[in-house]
This record gives structure tokens, sequence and C-alpha cells, in this order.
């Protein structure tokens, strides 16, 4: 076998200019492909490690309260981390993401300004991490550090364009006016402690705040959680998977608000349970329960219910359109929470809620329970808990609303929609992964990839014709050695592997040195910078520099690949010729 | 003991829509160590005969017996096999792999052979490559060799695999007569040496004294045995 | 920046003498809950800083029973025909060129003005607002002039957490209850935009304004005048406020 190998790196030497036509023909293509999957690559790196993680992260978890896309909050944070750090090892980053429209005014000039809060020295902020900051926003005045700093109000930190285009320089004041979570117009002034310059444009356009100011200004208290980024290790494997296993985690335990109700100044122990009002949960209403007394506008809008148990209705005397009060113990804090609810309806005895149990409609139930998260929960004994078992059951809220997992970007602006609609009074949480919520960054790497492969596809043709002809010229030069050699005795299948020989020899040499021409390129071209700022691409290059991600496993597969095309499409040529007739290929003369 | 055994062997060839009779029954017998020379003039049919001996062509009838083993039934892989191990060519236009020098032409049918060790492959062809006088040839490729040089390259490595039967055609024809005669010398000198049975074809009648026996062939018959 | 069009019709039955804050709130309140039905025609003048200014013309239709309202654009002419029609707790906008009725949020701007979704509910304010009370525990009121007119002025802060401004100031005639100026807060005390009423038309008896001056106090030099004429109160047809109405006029 060895002498096959002397014999087809001698016969390429042979045929030296024919073997450096194909072979550079090769060579270039390789160096394309390379190149190309290199610089797909590197653009997808960036995409995800930089962009994704930043705009929408790997996995995020989102929170939307009265349908109000601009209400983002979570009242019980902690315990969204727990269910995180349960349900997600390892775990990179949780990045509480806020981003808010905002009017701005700096000196005489206005602007329109996204303000976004940023943590530069929180948790998860590794030396890496705290390294690409500095990469991403270099600091031309002030210190981006001094966004953590109290003594000043509201420090911000914005890029040099901006600043021009407010016509402000360091610690001048930049009056802002936005929506807070509530729905309120506020205003705020905020000073300039750090001008920068961010190292693409996607970074230039909004101000960076401290995420404790943001959070401040947009009235969240402390126990409030906005939007969450998850960073993960290894998003395009991970990302979905830890998504959906976030959602098992994230499935809502019953509301239940256990209190004190008072009539008249007698009190007694109650449980409030939420009752949604979407159409099918009233229509359960309308079938799973008799009801013993009910006010006429209850029957007609039944949104405005207040439903209590015949046997509370006895111990309380309350009848409908009874007024009564609740208080009771909140989670955080040493406010009690209360709410004036009015009776419209006594369920009568057997609808499954016989007991100490107020069914509030859940518009009312949301806003108290939200206002002052409970103490208690199903999980522990209360005065009334119900069966799983009763057919009104579905009709009760959980502490939020899970919504389903969405499969594609459209499912999830269908269910944007939804809540916006629907004005589900619970607050709606939403998990995603990249897949869903960056399909336009996805789309990106697939068109990317689809270059690639297009680069295979004309490689496969350069190959092919290549070959071929090269191929045959050389059968039909070396027919009469093919002849002796055969009559000396060599078999027909070793004729027929040196051809392949010879041609993967070929295909394999020109493959590395297309690679390694592929990375002379990249070293050269990541050379160059470019002016980022002019330029929208700007932001998937790195400092200025394309960035190319070559990975030994792509390389490896692209020169197997090459080599594999070029032994197939050698192969039916080289049989051809082995399977010469000895005699025949003897007297052949050119 | 008969090496070479032909009965009523015909060959024919398609040639467009008419059929070439390039031996129309030949019955030969050949016996072993013999230095035959088959004689005739052009297109009488001398390398159709040796190829159809030498494995390289299949007979259309008749039967050939090469060391004994009927060679018109095997499949291609067994009469490679035959070829590689009992027979060796001299080809008219000497037919050396150009890119190999002269040890490794000599040395690659032993190579295909897979039987021998590397040393031994080495010394076998050394010896043969001294035997034909090429010692200080040895690294040359044969674009660097004269043609008698090349001719001797081809009974080396004819030899090489101690074949049955060396079949030469035309050996001469593209010597001068001075070369062409001290080839046909070192033929006799190997056959002697080596007992191999040499069959050579020849247009050239000047040449028929070196044969110990000479087979005359026309139009695909042969006419003369002496 | 609608709002105000809930609180035309706005007399009164308030008392003289120093009243009480809520009792001058829920006097607008009780007139606001009389009128139910209401049809107007609403010029809109936006003058932007280096923007120049921008003209909105529209039908406005209003059933407070239902929490219904019907917006029909009919100025300037890239917005004719577009329009906004909220039924209940679902709010669309309808564009004529392609025909269509988009669900939107309620905090979506009208017509690119500033005004939104939000400003044409009907709430009552009472339910909103809450008088602001000095250490001492009274009531933050005054007497002011205002121009020719003595006016009570007092401070209001919210009592819910959904209202657009946190914090406001009414001025209201002493001799009749008809506010003139309001001033709107945000959280942290600073002044976002004040309303003056200029001119009022009496419809049943009652002052409404027709031309208001809104002041954009935070972007000094944007400001918006609203000017109201048409007025009616009669019963509005059902057939109104639904999606073919509003199909039918772009035919
Ligand atoms: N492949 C072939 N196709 C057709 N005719 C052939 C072929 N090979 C040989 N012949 C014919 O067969 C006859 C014998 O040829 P050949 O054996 O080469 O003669 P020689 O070697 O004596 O000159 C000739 O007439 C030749 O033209
Ligand atoms: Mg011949």
């Amino acid at each position: 076998m060895n002498f096959l190998f002397t014999i087809s790196i001698r016969n390429l030497f042979r045929q030296r200019r024919r073997s450096i036509l194909l072979g550079s023909a090769i060579a270039i293509g390789t160096a394309v492909l390379v190149l190309a999957n290199a610089f797909a690559h590197g653009i997808s790196e960036v995409l995800f490690n930089e962009i994704v993680s930043y705009v929408s992260g790997h996995v995020s978890v989102s929170f939307t309260k009265g349908g109000n896309a601009n209400n983002q909050v979570f009242h019980d944070g902690a315990r969204i981390r727990e269910i995180i750090n349960k349900r997600v090892p390892n775990v990179k980053r949780v990045d509480e993401a806020i981003g808010v429209f905002a009017r701005a005014i700096g000196n005489a000039k206005a602007d329109n300004v996204i303000l976004v809060g940023m943590d530069p020295s929180g948790d998860g902020v590794d030396e890496k991490e705290a390294e690409k900051l500095a990469k991403n926003f270099k600091e031309l005045e002030g210190h981006f550090a001094d966004l953590a700093d109290t003594t000043v109000e509201n420090p911000v930190c914005l890029a040099q364009e901006k600043a021009k285009t407010l016509n402000v320089k360091l610690h001048d004041v930049v009056r802002v006016r936005f929506t807070d979570i509530r729905g309120q117009t506020q205003a705020a002034r905020l000073t300039i402690v750090c001008i920068m310059k961010p190292s693409n444009v996607f970074m230039a356009a909004p101000v960076y705040l401290h995420i404790k100011t943001v959070k401040r200004l947009l009235g969240y208290s402390s126990n409030d959680v906005p939007q969450l980024y998850l960073s993960i290790e290894n998003p395009r494997k991970d990302a979905k998977r830890f998504a959906d296993s976030l959602h098992a985690g994230l499935n809502p335990p019953l509301a239940v608000i256990d209190g004190q109700l008072s009539v008249h100044g007698s009190g007694v122990e109650v449980t409030l349970l939420s009752l949604r009002t979407d159409s099918a949960s009233l229509a359960l209403v309308d079938s799973a329960m008799k009801f013993s007394a009910r006010t006429a506008a209850d029957s007609v809008n039944p949104k405005k219910a207040v439903i209590i148990s015949e046997s509370l209705s006895k111990i309380t005397g309350l009848q409908p359109d009874d007024t009564c009060t609740i208080s009771y113990e909140g989670k955080f804090g040493d406010e009690p929470g209360g709410a004036r609810l009015i009776v419209t309806a006594i369920a009568a005895a057997g609808s499954g809620i016989d007991g100490q149990v107020v069914l509030v409609n859940e518009r009312d139930f949301y806003k108290t329970f939200y206002d002052v998260w409970p103490k208690s929960t199903v999980a522990v004994n209360g005065p009334f808990r119900p069966d799983t078992e009763i057919g009104i059951y579905k009709a009760f809220g959980g502490e939020w609303l899970l919504a389903p997992r969405s499969r594609t970007t459209r499912d999830v602006m269908k269910l944007y929609r939804e809540i916006a609609q629907k004005g589900w009074k619970a607050i709606v949480v939403d998990v995603g992964s990249m897949y869903e919520t960056a399909s336009m960054v996805l789309n990106l790497e697939y068109a990317l990839n689809m270059i690639t492969a297009a680069c295979v596809m004309v490689l496969f043709f350069i190959i092919l014709i290549g070959v071929v002809n090269t191929l045959r010229m050389t059968i039909r030069e070396r027919t009469r050695e093919i002849g002796t050699i055969r009559a000396i005795g060599m078999q027909c299948v070793d004729v027929r592997n040196s051809f392949l020989i010879e041609t993967g020899l070929l295909a394999l040499i020109s493959a590395l040195s297309g690679t390694a021409l592929a990375f002379v390129t990249m070293f050269g071209l990541s050379q160059l910078t470019f002016k980022t700022d002019a330029n929208p691409l700007g932001m998937l290059l790195v400092d200025g520099h394309i960035f190319f991600a070559p990975t030994v496993l792509a390389v490896c597969f692209f020169i197997m690949l090459i080599v594999g095309i070029a032994v197939v499409t050698a192969y039916f040529p080289a049989r051809h010729a082995a399977k010469l007739s000895a005699a025949e290929a003897l007297r052949h003369f050119e | 003991m008969d090496i070479i055994d032909i009965k009523g062997l015909k060959k024919n060839y398609a040639l467009g829509s008419t059929t070439v009779h390039a031996l129309r029954g030949v019955d030969l017998t050949i016996a072993k160590g013999d230095f035959m020379s088959i004689i005739g003039p052009s297109g009488s049919g001398k390398t159709t005969l040796l190829n159809v001996i030498g494995c390289i062509d299949n007979a259309t009838e008749g039967s050939v017996k090469v060391s004994g083993r009927e060679i018109t039934k095997l499949n291609d892989r067994e009469i490679t096999s035959m070829r590689l191990h009992h027979i060796g060519f001299i080809f008219q236009t000497f037919n050396l792999i150009p890119v190999l020098d002269t040890l490794e032409n000599v040395e690659f049918p032993l190579l295909l052979m897979r039987k021998l060790s590397k040393q031994d492959i080495r010394k076998r062809a050394e010896k043969l490559i001294e035997e034909v006088g090429l010692r200080e040839y040895i690294k040359h490729r044969p674009a660097e060799l004269s043609g008698g040089q090349r001719q001797r390259v081809a009974i080396a490595r004819a030899l090489v695999t101690n074949p049955d039967i060396v079949l030469a055609d035309e050996p001469t024809a593209n010597l001068d007569s001075v070369t062409g005669e001290q080839i046909l010398n070192l033929m006799k000198e190997m056959n002697r040496i080596e007992n191999t049975t040499f069959i050579f074809s020849t247009h050239d009648a000047n040449v028929l004294k070196y044969a110990r026996s000479v087979v005359k062939i026309r139009d695909g018959l042969i006419v003369k045995e002496a | 920046m609608l709002r105000i069009l809930g609180c035309i019709l706005l007399v009164g039955t308030v008392a003289f003498g120093a009243p009480k804050i809520d009792s001058l709130l829920s006097g607008y309140d009780d007139l606001y809950r009389q009128v139910s039905d209401i049809r107007a025609v609403v010029h809109l003048t936006q003058q932007k800083v280096n923007q120049g200014t921008k003209k909105l013309e529209m039908n406005y239709y209003r059933r407070d029973s239902d929490e219904s309202f019907l917006i029909i654009m009919t100025g300037p002419e890239a917005e004719k025909g577009n329009g906004y029609l909220r039924v209940g707790d679902n709010f669309w906008m309808y564009r004529k060129n392609t025909r269509t009725f988009q669900h939107i949020n309620r905090d979506e701007s009208i017509g690119g003005s500033d005004a939104q979704g939000d400003d044409f509910e009907g709430r009552l304010l009472t339910e909103m607002y809450a008088p602001v009370k000095d250490s001492a525990g009274n009531e933050m009121i005054s007497e002011e002039m205002l121009g020719k007119f003595s006016v009570w002025r007092f401070e209001v802060i919210a009592k819910v957490n959904d209202v657009d401004y946190p914090k406001k100031i009414y001025w209201i005639r002493k001799d009749k209850p008809v506010l003139l100026k309001e001033a709107s807060y945000s959280s942290s005390g600073t002044l976002m935009q004040t309303l003056y009423y200029l001119t009022f038309t009496e419809i049943k008896e009652r002052l409404v304004p027709v031309k208001t001056l809104i002041v954009d106090e935070f972007e000094k030099g944007n400001k918006t005048i609203l000017e109201i004429s048409g007025i009616s109160t009669d019963k509005l047809s059902n057939d109104i406020f639904t999606k073919a109405y509003l199909e039918n006029l772009s035919k």
C-alpha cells in the first residue's frame, strides 16, 4: 500500500502544472469556505455571547402586570431567583433588564432616549465580563463605576454622540420624562458621570444608569424584579432545554389571602380566593355553582363578583350588597394588606366552597394581592383550602399566570397581543429562550450558514469539474502505463485506488494550503480597523475589528468534506480506468 | 514437461461491423526452460498469441494451459494473480514506470506480491539489477537511461518474481542491432541462470540464431515449428 | 390630554364659602355622571419645538354607560378616515388604507399625538384623587386671583397608582364651579404640564370649556390647543360604537 502513495505523490509532481491548477482552485475554494465559516461563526459568537445575552438573554423570564407591556414587574423577586437557581444549573449571570423610553432634555436640546439599567459590579460579572464591559464602553470622561455613586443625583453614563445631541458635558444634568411601571408620568434629573465611546452603534442609543437607580425611578420596590435575562454557558445547546425546565418550575401555586374579615366590628378568619373572569371561568361558575342569593348586577356583570359561602353568610350575617373589610399580614414589610369588598352573591351549600371563604373577582383580588403580597400561601394551613376535585377549581387563579412556552417568535407576539387584549389581572410570567425571543439574530446566523453552504456548493462544482477533467486527461495520457501495471499483475482495485489516492492527496494538500491561506487572510483582515460609529453593521465587529472564530472541528470537517468530495468524484473515472483491458491499454498509442 | 499447452486457439476481434480473425486455430506446446522465438510478419498475430499466453487477453475459442492451469476459465482477479506470479513481460517499448527509478521499477512486482520482506525484496531486486549489469544506474529514472538500459531494467523486472515464463514481444524492435544483440544475449544468459522459459516474438530473421526453437506464424496460423 | 373632555359640562352644585376639596371633586363627578352620551368635533393644534405645528381634527363620540368611545379622524389628509374604537375592555385602531382593525394597548398614542388611549377613559376624580393636607391636617386650599376671576386653588394627590400624574393642583372659580386651570406634577414634584381652560360655552345651562391650552412644562415650548365644537348630548345610536360603522365611513 505504501508504494501506491509513493507513486501517487510522484505522479502528482510529474503533472505539476495540472496539479497546481486544480490544487489552487481547491485551495482557494477551501480558503473561502474556511474564511466564510470562521466569519459566520465569529458573528454568531458575537451575536450569542454579546448581543443576545444583552438584548434578550439566552433564557429570559418576563412579567407583564395588568396586561400592560410597560408594567414589567414581579413582586416576589427572591422566589423567582430561587427557582432559577434550582432549575438552571450553572447559570452564568442573571441580569435584571429594564429599558424604558424617555424624553430627555439637555442644554436646550431634546432627544428621545432609552433608559437602560445595568450593574457593572453585580454578581456574575467576573473578570472576563468586566473586561468585556471595559472594552464595550470605552470611558472618555468620568468613570463608569460612578454609576453606583450615591452622592450624585441619578448618575448616568451616555455615549459621546448622545452627549452631543443633547448638548451636554460631564457633570451636566439631563432631565428626563418617562412613564413609570404604574403608568404615571414622572420626571427625573440625571447627572452625567461618564461619557463613553461604545464599541458598536447598538450600544450608543441608550443612556445607562445603575439598575438600582432605574428601578427606583420606575417605582420598583425592593422585592420587585423586572424582566430577567439569564446568560448560560452553552446557549446553543442548552437555551431551549433550560427554558423548558425553568418553565416547568414556574407553575404557579393557587393564590390565597388568609386574613381577618370584619363586619360591624366583629371579625372572622377567612380565605380569599381569586375568581378568574375570563369567559371560560365564568361559564364554569354558572355551571358548577348554585347561588342562594345574588344581586342583579352580579348576574349581569360577574366581573365584579364577590361570592361568599352560605356558612360564612350565616356566621357574619353578610348579605348581597353588604360591605366588609379584609385585612391580612404581608410577606414583606410591616404594612398589613387590606381590601373593601361588596358582597354580590352567596353560594349555596354544596358548591364545594362550604367554609370560611370569599371568592373575589380577579381584578379586585390581584389589586389587593399584588399591593401587599400576603404572607400566607396555599402550602400552609389556613381558614379554607379548596378541594382540587371540585368543579369550580379551575376558575381559581394562581399567584401568577404562567404563559405556555412559545415555540416561535410568532407565538411570542401572539401571546403578548393576547396579554394586552385579555387584560389578565394576574401577572403573566413568560419564559423564553433566545430561539423565540432573538429569532432575528438567529435568522442572521442562519443566513450566514447559508453563505457557507453556498461556498460548499461552489467548491463542490469546482472539485467535480476540476477532478473529472483532470482525471480524464491523466488516464488518457497514462493508458499504456495502466496496461503495463495491469500486465505486471496489479489488481483492478489497486489501480483504481491509486487514482483515488492521487486525487485524495491532491485535495488534502490543497485543502491544507487553503486553510493556511484562510488563516493568513483572517490574520490580515482582523488587523484592519473599521470605523464603527458610521456603520450599522458595526455591532458585528469587536472593537472595530472583524472577529473570526474558526473552530478546529469545522476546519477538520471541511478538509474531510473536500477530500471526500474529491475522492467520490474521482471514483467513477478511476474505476473506468482500472477496468480497461490490459491488452487494449497496452496497444494504446497517442 | 510442457509449460504451455495450446489447443485450437482462436482469437477474433470485432472491428466495426467486421470480424478480424487474429488467431485461427493455433495448436502449440512449449517445454519448460525453452528459449523460443515466434517469428512472423507484422500483423500475423504474434502479439495476440503472446497476450493470450500471458493472460492479458482472453481466447475466443480453444484451450490454453499455462503451468498446467486452464487460463481461459479464470476470472479477472485470478488471471491478474496468474500474471503476477507466473509470467514476466518484456515489451517492445520497454514500458517502465516513469516515476520510479531502476530499483523501484524492479521491486515493483515483488511489492505487488506482498510475500517477501522489504529487505528480501531489496536484495532480490539488487541481485537482478546486478545481473543485467545496471549496478551504477540503480537510482536512475527511465528517462535518464538509454533504450538498451531500459530494456535491461525491463528484463530484471520480468525476472524478479521468478516467473515460469517470460514473454517478450519484439524486445529488440526499438533498439539498434548491436544493442538488440546484447539484449538477446542477456535474455539467453538469464534463461540459462534462472532456467526460465523465454518466449520472444520477432519479425527479424536475423535474431533467430539465438532461439532454441522457432515457431513461424502467418495470418493467425502456425505454419512451421522447428 | 383629552381627559378634560370627561370634565366638560361642569356647572353648579358646589356650595359657596370655603368648600371641602372632596366636595369640589365630587361636584365634578356628579356632573360627569349625569352626562352619558356626547358627540363633538375636536381640533388639536400641536406646537412642538423645532417641529412646527401639526393640526388634527376628529369627530368624537362617547357613551359612558358601557365605557365606549369612537374617534374618527377627519384631518389632516393623511389621517383622514382612521379611527379608534373602544367598547368595554377592547380597544382597536382602524387604518383606512389597509381597512384593518388592530387591537392596541391602551398606551398607544392617538394619531401620533400625545393623547393616549387612557385619556379617553372616564373615571371619577374622587376615585383617583384625595386632598393634600398640611401638617396640621388641614386641606391645602386657598383663595387666589386668576386673571380677573377669584378662584379656589387646591392640591390633590393620587389615591391609586394607575393615574397619569400623582399630584395635581386645580384652580376653580369661586362664583361658579368652573375649572380654569390645572397643573400636573410628577412624584418628584416636577411640574409636568399645565392646562388652561380658556373659553366656555353654555350647554344645558352648564359652562363647558371649548378651548383649552395645554402647556408642556417639561419640554418648554411644546403646547397644544384643544378646541371643541358642535357639542351634542343627544342619545347616540348604538350603531356608532361598532367596527362596521368605522368601515362604512371609509367606503
Ligand atoms: N484490438 C484489435 N482490434 C482489431 N483488430 C486487432 C486488434 N488487435 C490486433 N488486431 C488485428 O489482429 C491481427 C494480428 O495482430 P497482432 O497480433 O498485433 O500482429 P503482430 O503482433 O504479428 O503484428 C492484425 O490483423 C491486427 O490488425
Ligand atoms: Mg505485434
